[in-house]
């Protein structure tokens, strides 16, 4: 079979690469959509497909012999995806591969909140012991109440890991999980309010949709305790940005950390990237070099599994 | 009539149903006289259990008990139990074989100091000088043992002595106990409580005693203080849910003082503040503490406000003159238990093992001995007024015969029971089958005595290891021999399997789990 890559230069292509050496099928490899690309495309059978490269229905179109895409990250909004099931074309995505990546960027970001890591790192680098304050006015994570907004796969790969700091875990989500996953995931499932009520640090991992949107806003946030942090991995617009700076100016709660912005890269002049309180991120917590080969692994094993005749895992 | 008629007629009339038991030779002049169809004498294989047995009959069927031990060697094998029963406030009382008096002179066998030896670890000892007492002497030892503190009489009744005839003899009297309560006391106290900011209520085991719970739980909503239990509490009091229920104390003079750091009055409910490992901490020096106690002895205690009465007639008048306070308690706790017991699955630790116990346990009443586990159990366990027991003393070897004649009695219960102290009355199994009872012994297996061994940690680390702390016995094959159905399990996929046979099948039961024997930090 006529396997074709269509990979941005950088990581994907080395790890994928690397997979494919001596592999006994047709491998076309392309880091631009140009014209031989387009000619390859023709008669490949299977594809592996990237954000960077947006295929637009006529170029499906020309994709006669074309049987299995591999999307090769998480989003998939670059296909037109009805149309190649409209054909009966299998379309599969890794939608796993990053979890560890926000679940450990979270704990992260937990870690620099408590142990106030910026300032103290600053202060040391800057020539300035802090030492007195800093034992005064930081925590650790242990006992601590973590709530998690949203407990899909993100939501439950921080779970797994919290359990081993001993502190308590709640969670609110439209689903409740099974009595069994709870107590794999040590979760209490709790209703929103008292999600915000009772937790000392909140995780948002929700999908952006009608009813997620502005979902964090001042009535919710009233209901926080004042130390508590609150951390953005999911979408800007979940959280009510003003509401959040109005709840941290006036002490309603004590931080916000956010990876995630309404307009990505945001206006330089945001009020969430000046702000005191704030600890802000370039939209990383799910990228690492680490996920990306994890990518690169479940693409390619997928792929083999179709050449063997079998069902390709995650299939859109 | 024979003086042992005499006895039986009076037990009669005393409504006693069961008498549990060891006998020997100097016991049979006595048990000679017994109706069976009145009164079932109910066999331990070892003389200690069945004083056990009798304090776990007390908790289900309020009776005053009979245990028949045979003479000194019975007392010797059951002091621990003795003195459990006289702490643990049992009314109870222990008959004691004696050799016959022609020839005690010249020390035949089995005549032994059985007044002297028995002496401390009851409330009193009686022995008739004359057979024509010996019915007398019964009902006086049923009045010792039921005015308070309740607690174990022993009557020593010499072999000869039972075979004599004497005259008919008629049951005198009653003895009533109320104490009254003082107007002038409940108003001082009221004006402590309303002058203080911050009060915290500590509650024990009188509560349960004199059946208070009911007033305890009216005055502390009223007041909305914090509520903690005694150290090492022995009975259950109230619903360890209850939003004003903390906790438990720790029996620690340093942890006791920190936990009461905010508070600027402690007010004691029929309790009592055991400290066991020794910290060079006074304890609540320079706070205010009242204490309400029927104890003498307890009351004697403390350099504190304290007031002999009984803790129920008090609750009941001071309600009404306490202005409430506003105590919340922490709502996330429950949860906090969760994630707990979830981290501690794999590794089979006793936060996930009960919290699968919880899951299956209906309204049981629970006998506990499961020692370095017992902090956990208090916190997973649905615990409240009535359905908890365990001994005060720290004796090993006491909840399995307990339990046993709770269930003798009539009760439901279960025994969670450490694999160290199985092996102090593992031969209640016997009797537990024999006498066709419902307990399920739950035993905790974590191969040894860790709680030792935590003690041995913190304080003298070099010994830790020694095997002498690590006695290894499989008390699944024991409870075999003993003619009970017993089932082991070792891992969270089996666990749940074995806590419903155990609870729900009828029938003795006994199932072994083995956990994590890492060594707790306890200390
Ligand atoms: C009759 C008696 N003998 C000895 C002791 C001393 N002792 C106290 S705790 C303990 C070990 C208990 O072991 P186990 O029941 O397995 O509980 P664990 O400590 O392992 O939780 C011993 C031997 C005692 N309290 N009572």
């Amino acid at each position: 079979m006529k396997i074709t890559l269509l990979l941005p230069p950088g990581e994907y292509l080395k790890n994928l690469t690397g997979f494919l050496t001596g592999f006994k099928e047709d491998v076309y490899l392309f880091t631009e959509l140009n014209q031989e690309a387009i000619e390859k495309l023709e008669t490949t059978d299977i594809l592996v497909s990237t954000p960077f490269f947006p295929l637009r229905r006529d170029i499906l179109q020309r994709m006669k012999n074309l049987k299995f895409v591999q999307v090769a990250s998480t989003g998939y909004d670059h296909l037109d995806v009805d149309y190649l099931k409209e054909r009966g074309i299998i379309v599969a995505n890794v939608p796993d591969a990053n979890d560890e990546s926000v679940a450990e960027y979270v704990i992260m970001v937990m870690l620099v909140f408590l142990k106030r890591f910026d300032y103290s790192l600053a202060s040391t680098k800057a020539g300035k012991w802090v030492l007195g304050e800093i034992a005064n006015t930081t925590y650790d994570l242990k006992d601590k109440i973590v709530g998690i907004l949203g407990m899909g796969r993100k939501g439950k790969a921080l779970a797994k890991r919290l359990i081993n700091f001993e502190c308590t875990i709640i969670y609110h989500d439209i689903i409740k999980l099974s009595e069994e996953d709870e107590i794999r995931f040590g979760a209490s499932y709790v209703d929103l309010d008292k999600l915000f009520q009772y937790s000392d640090i909140i995780s948002i991992h929700l999908p952006l949709n009608n009813s997620t949107k502005n979902l964090v806003n001042m009535d919710l946030l009233k209901k926080a305790k004042p130390n508590c942090f609150i951390i953005n991995t999911s979408r800007g617009e979940i959280v009510n940005t003003n509401d959040i700076i109005e709840a941290l100016d006036k002490g309603i709660i004590a931080g916000y950390a956010t990876d995630v912005y309404a307009k990505e890269p945001p206006d330089p002049n945001d009020p969430l990237l000046k702000h005191p309180k704030v600890i802000a991120t370039p939209h990383q917590a799910g990228v690492s070099k680490d996920a990306t080969l994890r990518i690169a692994q479940k693409s390619f094993a997928n792929i083999l599994l179709f050449l063997q005749g079998g069902k390709p895992l995650n299939q859109i | 009539m024979k003086a042992s008629e005499a006895f039986f007629n009076v037990a009669y009339d005393l409504n006693v149903n069961r008498i549990y038991g060891n006998p020997g030779t100097t016991e049979i002049p006595l048990l000679k006289s017994i109706d069976e169809k009145k009164i079932r004498y109910i066999l331990a294989l070892h003389d200690g259990l069945s004083v056990g047995m009798a304090e776990g009959d007390y908790f289900f069927s309020n009776r005053i008990q009979i245990v028949n031990l045979h003479t000194i060697h019975g007392i010797g094998n059951s002091i621990a139990f003795l003195f459990s029963a006289l702490k643990d406030k049992v009314p109870m009382i222990v008959t004691i074989g004696q050799q016959d008096r022609r020839h005690s002179f010249y020390d035949p066998l089995l005549y032994g100091p059985n007044s002297e030896v028995s002496k401390p670890v009851v409330k009193d000892v009686l022995t008739p000088s004359i057979s024509s007492d010996v019915p007398k002497m019964l009902l006086r030892a049923w009045k010792i043992a039921k005015t308070y503190p309740y607690g174990p009489v022993a009557l020593v009744l010499p072999m000869d002595m039972l075979d004599e005839e004497i005259e008919t003899f008629n049951s005198f009297g009653t003895v009533e106990m109320s104490f009254g309560y003082d107007d002038e006391i409940v108003k001082k106290i009221a004006d402590e409580i309303n002058s203080s900011n911050n009060p915290a209520i500590v509650v024990g085991h009188e509560i349960e005693i004199f059946d208070a719970t009911k007033e305890l739980l009216e005055f502390a909503e009223n007041l909305k203080a914090p509520i903690y239990k005694e150290p090492l509490c022995s009975r259950g009091i109230l619903s360890n849910k209850n939003p004003l229920i903390v906790g438990e104390l720790l029996p620690a003079s340093v942890i006791i003082n920190q936990t009461f750091a905010n508070n600027d009055l402690i007010l004691i409910l029929g309790g009592s503040l055991t400290l066991y490992p020794y910290f060079p901490f006074e304890l609540l020096k320079d706070k205010k503490v009242i204490e309400l106690t029927y104890d003498y002895h307890e009351a004697s205690k403390r350099i504190w406000q304290t007031y002999v009465c009984n803790v129920k007639e008090v609750l009941k008048n001071l309600t009404k003159f306490c202005k409430p306070k506003s105590f919340k308690k922490d709502e996330a706790k429950e949860m906090q238990l969760f994630t707990r017991a979830a981290a501690a699955k794999n590794r089979m630790g006793i936060e996930y093992v009960f919290y699968r116990i919880s899951k299956y346990i209906t309204n049981e009443a629970i006998f506990d001995e499961s020692i370095s586990a017992t902090p956990a159990l208090k916190e997973y366990l649905p615990i409240k007024a009535k359905n908890y027991y365990a001994t005060r003393t720290g004796q090993l070897g006491w909840a399995m015969p307990a339990s046993t004649g709770y269930s003798i009695a009539g009760g439901k219960c279960l025994a969670i029971i450490g694999d160290g102290s199985f092996n102090y009355s593992s031969q209640i199994l016997w009797s537990a089958s024999k006498y066709d009872t419902n307990v399920s012994f739950i035993i905790l297996d974590n191969r040894g005595y860790a709680i030792l061994k935590s003690y041995a940690l913190a304080r003298y680390p070099q010994i830790t290891e020694a095997d002498w702390l690590s006695p290894e016995t499989n008390s699944e094959e024991i409870a075999k021999g003993y003619g009970i159905d017993s089932k082991s399990v070792s891992n969270p996929d089996e666990l749940d399997n074995g806590i419903s046979w155990a609870l729900t099948q009828k029938g003795p039961k006994l199932l072994r789990i083995e956990i994590d024997k890492t060594i707790p930090r306890l200390f």
